[in-house]
């Protein structure tokens, strides 16, 4: 009995499936907010498959291994758009087909080192990473890098375990640029993070954001959505997000087509109907973020865990081929 | 240098199963005692109980007339040696010996010579760097004794040490335990449940049933003269025989026997006419001929049912006019010069001396 | 025949492949974005000296919390040997298992987190906070907590074996308990103490997970700094390489200890 009933809804399922297009997307879980595909495929009479990944290493693994065949719109970050589009993995954005790529902000598109004429990207969501104060135990701060400073938090701090994303920092605060090929701006910034290395509990990437929210760690650096989507209902006013004064760093997610997918066309129309301003406004509400369409902010009905202001002062993070071997080895001796 | 041990009343149980029955037991200075008795009977955990292995629930156990209840089982001058020898299989012969040596601090050379004098008391020195694994079944058990021996303890606890070995080595290790126990000249506590074991070495002997000591003796009284059925038949065979008594007499009672009819046998127990006799008659104190013998008593015909050659002796099964089938163990002693040899079906007269049976016991009817 | 064959052919795609891959790598050069250049090359093994540090700590660590974790499971394998509920209480043993190791490495976080059960307890009667984890103590009681049952597993096993009789002699023969214990049953669960060496001190020098969550600052082994070559790095040649220096210590090791028990 039951055997037929699921082999009746297989045929179903598959005779309904014939009938209309079908869109693989593949992106991080939650990114894109259910109803605006719910949305989009009533408006365009498709089926949605949204696969997801947890890092984009997992990601670009996966596509590589593919050749690029299987999805038709992928969500990587600004440094593996740049490593999928020299792998040949990537096929150029008809621009033709995306009429409201005209609504994104030029101080995001002139950001976007990666992919400059946006030949094989559209930025999707762009934030920073920041820091993270658990108001409950921390009551007077200064938003600034120098937090990590204060003996009087020594054992309730946490970095990232990231050695790009705390030099960024540390560079930051010493008002250099997160990419510096510069030796002596390194080395100088290699003794701040040996000093705030004196104050934190841990390098830590995996557990900061349970951390923090928990009260187990006070103060952490990380990715605001992260600790955001932890935080129980009503809590919310005991978390405090802040993209230091100095600056920071900053990330870029960009949908792109892979050179395998297997409907273009639906691709270019699902990037446009997300760039839609009142499509982008629900997105960027549902993230919590600022949204990197300017039309969309009209919009918006919820404030931003921090402003695009604050985002326009931080640096993008960008490949730096051999010269990472430096930074690789600075790391390695704050680590050790 | 031998312990005397006394085990007064002792009770055990083990959960509601009651293992020993108020068991009493004196043991001599330097004697060959063995414990025997059936499978299941208790006797492993009688010897446990004197090693310091298992606690009782009343009663007590004495050495040389203080209690050792209250000792640990290393602390107890007593050495046991397990149904399975429990050799160390890590330690070569040397060092199985030497391990109560080395347990108490002795010096090396001390221990070269005390493990020196034990291996040549068990005749083994050419395999002292064995291990146990490398030795047969007798040598480890000799090991086994060398070990137990090694502390000088005052009495020797022997679980069944020969139960693993086929019957010739038994006989010789047998032999051996018994020279062995003249020249040590401490207690050996022996717990065996093969009767001629039992039989052949000990002192004395205590025969065990169902957790009751049944009788204590030497293995003369205990063959000869059985307290009850159990005793009877548990050692060596017997003709057993349910008898009413007819007459009194001065020293015999005139019996009859249901299968084999009238005839005298000695008064061991008082009883009366009418009285009911359990009698036994060893098979090997029963003669066996063609011809009618010379005597009028005790005198019966029959068919030789079924003969069993053993080489030294020859077992009959002669069925009585009367029905009952009667053992009978013939010796070789001047077989050939004897009388006709004996065979299956022949007609034959069974007979044997009113003073050879015993009466086990007297039921009043 | 037919058995050794799947055997063989078990052994050769899951275990020999993979190892080949991982040695092969470790000679070649890196590509800037992960996977490697096909060019011979040691560069991946001259980076070694540099982490002698990090491997003495994984090194200590490991053989600190391998060295606990039996002399726990000493007794608690005798015990289970000697119990008459053997088989439920290997079931307790083997529970833990049923639930994901992250999960109970965060259950620890939970217990004895600053903010934990244990410091929220002492808050409650005006104690100060301890800081239990985040050190390599932390790290050495959670990999001795996870690998326990890998060790009391095989020494059960090899108890089980030892005749009661022989621990029984060795007491009758005037040794104490502690006599008995290391004089006589240890001798005899050597077997059983090597694999739960291996079982444990081998997983425990590649600990990754374990000192990423309740270690600190300086309680980072060298199975986290081979998942940061690999993934953020993305050099897979030095982490093929840190990953065959593992795998010969921890060889080199097993051989010693297998050389040492035949020799005797
Ligand atoms: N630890 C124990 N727990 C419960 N019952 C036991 C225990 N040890 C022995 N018994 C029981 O006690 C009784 C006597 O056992 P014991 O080992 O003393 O017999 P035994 O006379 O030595 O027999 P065998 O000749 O077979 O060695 C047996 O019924 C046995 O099942
Ligand atoms: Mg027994």
């Amino acid at each position: 009995m039951k055997k037929s009933l699921i082999l009746l809804l297989t045929i179903l399922l598959t005779f309904s499936a014939f009938g209309r297009a079908t869109l693989y997307i593949y992106s991080w879980a939650g990114y894109v907010p259910e109803e605006i595909i719910r949305d989009f495929e009533k408006k365009f009479n498709c089926r949605v498959i949204y696969d997801t990944y947890a890092s984009n290493e997992e990601m670009y693994a996966k596509i590589k291994a593919g050749k690029g065949k299987g999805y038709d719109v992928i969500f990587p970050s600004g440094d593996h758009v740049s490593i999928m589009i020299k792998e040949g993995l990537l096929q150029k954005i008809d621009h033709s087909k995306i009429p409201n790529f005209k609504y994104l902000d030029k101080e995001i598109l002139n950001k976007t080192t990666f992919d400059p004429k946006h030949e094989y990207s559209v930025p999707y969501m762009m934030g920073a990473t920041v820091v993270v104060v658990n108001k409950k135990y921390v009551k007077n701060y200064e938003k600034s890098w120098s937090i990590f400073e204060r003996k009087d938090l020594k054992g309730k701090m946490t970095l990232l375990d990231d050695m790009r994303e705390v030099l960024g920092a540390a560079l930051k605060y010493l008002g250099y640029s997160v990419n510096t090929r510069n030796l002596k701006e390194l080395e100088e910034a290699k003794k701040v993070v040996l000093r705030w290395k004196e104050n934190i509990l841990k390098f830590d990437s995996s557990s900061y954001a349970d951390g923090v929210v928990t009260g187990e760690y006070w103060v952490v650096h990380g990715y605001a959505e992260d600790v955001y989507q932890r935080i129980p209902k009503g809590e919310e006013k005991n978390f405090d997000f802040f993209i230091p004064k100095e600056g920071g760093t900053l990330w870029i997610d960009s949908m792109v087509i892979p050179k395998g997918a297997a409907n273009v066309d639906l691709a270019h129309k699902f990037i446009n109907f997300i760039l839609d301003p009142k499509n982008a406004a629900r997105i960027a509400d549902y993230l919590g973020l600022p949204s990197p369409n300017v039309e969309a902010r009209k919009y918006m009905k919820t404030k931003p865990i921090y402003s695009f202001e604050d985002l326009l002062k931080c640096e993008l993070i960008e490949d730096l081929g051999e010269f990472l071997e430096v930074y690789n080895r600075i790391w390695q001796e704050i680590i050790m | 240098m031998g312990g005397e041990i006394s085990i007064l009343n002792v009770n055990k149980f083990f959960g509601d199963f009651q293992v020993l029955k108020n068991v009493s037991l004196e043991i001599r200075k330097g004697e060959f005692f063995s414990i025997l008795g059936p499978s299941g009977c208790g006797k492993t955990t009688l010897l446990r109980v004197i090693a310091g292995f298992e606690d009782v629930q009343e009663g007590d156990v004495l050495l040389d007339g203080e209690s050792i209840l209250h000792l640990p089982a290393n602390k107890r001058p007593v050495n046991i040696i397990f149904q399975s020898y429990a050799l160390f299989p890590h330690l070569t012969v040397f060092e199985n010996i030497a391990f109560p040596l080395r347990l108490k601090k002795f010096t090396e050379s001390e221990i070269k010579e005390r493990v020196g004098n034990l291996l040549n008391l068990i005749r083994m020195e050419e395999h002292a760097f064995k291990y146990p694994s490398q030795l047969s079944g007798g040598q480890k058990q000799r090991v086994a004794i060398a070990r137990a021996l090694a502390n000088e303890p005052r009495v020797l606890l022997l679980d069944e040490p020969l139960s693993a070995l086929d019957a010739k080595l038994r006989q010789e290790l047998l032999i051996e335990l018994d020279n062995l126990h003249d020249k040590v000249g401490i207690t050996f506590v022996y717990v065996t449940h093969d009767q001629t074991e039992a039989i052949s070495v000990s002192d004395r002997v205590a025969l065990m049933n169902d957790g009751k000591i049944i009788q204590i003796g030497t293995p003369y009284e205990i063959y000869e003269s059985p307290v009850n059925v159990f005793a009877a038949t548990f050692i060596g065979e017997t003709n057993l025989m349910k008898v009413d008594v007819l007459e009194v007499e001065e020293e015999y009672y005139v019996v009859e026997a249901p299968g084999v009819g009238v005839f005298r046998c000695y008064k061991d127990k008082e009883a009366k006419a009418g009285n009911r006799l359990i009698l036994t008659l060893r098979p090997e104190k029963i003669r066996i001929s063609k011809q009618k013998p010379m005597i009028f008593e005790n005198v019966f015909h029959g068919i030789i049912e079924e003969e069993i050659y053993m080489g030294y002796q020859t077992k009959y099964f002669v069925r009585l006019d009367e029905g009952y089938i009667m053992k009978v163990y013939k010796q070789h002693v001047r077989y050939l010069l004897d009388e006709p040899i004996l065979h299956w079906k022949d007609e034959v007269y069974v007979s044997w001396d009113p003073n050879d049976s015993f009466i086990v016991e007297v039921l009043t009817s | 025949m037919k058995y050794t064959a799947v055997y063989v052919l078990w052994l050769l795609v899951l275990f020999l492949v993979p190892l080949s891959i991982v040695v092969l790598f470790s000679f070649l050069e890196p590509r800037v974005h992960g996977g490697v250049l096909w060019s011979f090359s040691l560069r991946s093994y001259s980076y070694l000296p540099q982490y002698l540090r990090l491997i003495w700590r994984s090194a200590w660590i490991a053989g600190v919390s391998t060295i606990l974790t039996l002399v726990l499971a000493l007794p608690v394998a005798f015990y289970i040997s000697k119990s008459g509920h053997k088989n439920f209480l290997l079931l307790l043993v083997v529970v833990p298992f049923w639930t994901n190791s992250l999960i109970r490495i965060y259950a620890w976080r939970v217990i004895l987190g600053n903010n934990g059960v244990i410091n929220q307890f002492l808050n409650r009667f005006g104690l100060e906070p301890v800081q239990f984890l985040y050190n390599p103590f932390a790290v050495i009681l959670v990999i001795v907590y996870t690998y326990l049952p890998f060790a009391i597993l095989p020494l059960f096993s090899s108890m089980e074996k030892v005749d009661e009789s022989i621990l029984e002699a060795a007491l009758d023969l005037g040794a104490n308990k502690r006599e008995v214990f290391v004089k006589v049953l240890l001798p005899n669960v050597k077997a059983g103490l090597l694999s739960a060496f291996v079982f444990v001190f081998i997983p425990a020098l590649g600990s990754y997970a374990i000192p990423d969550l309740v270690g600190g600052l300086n309680s980072k082994m060298i199975g986290n700094e081979i998942a940061r070559q690999l993934l953020i790095v993305k050099n897979w040649p030095v982490a093929s390489a840190m990953s065959n220096l593992l795998i010969v210590v921890s060889l080199v090791g097993i051989l010693l200890i297998m050389r040492r028990e035949k020799m005797k």
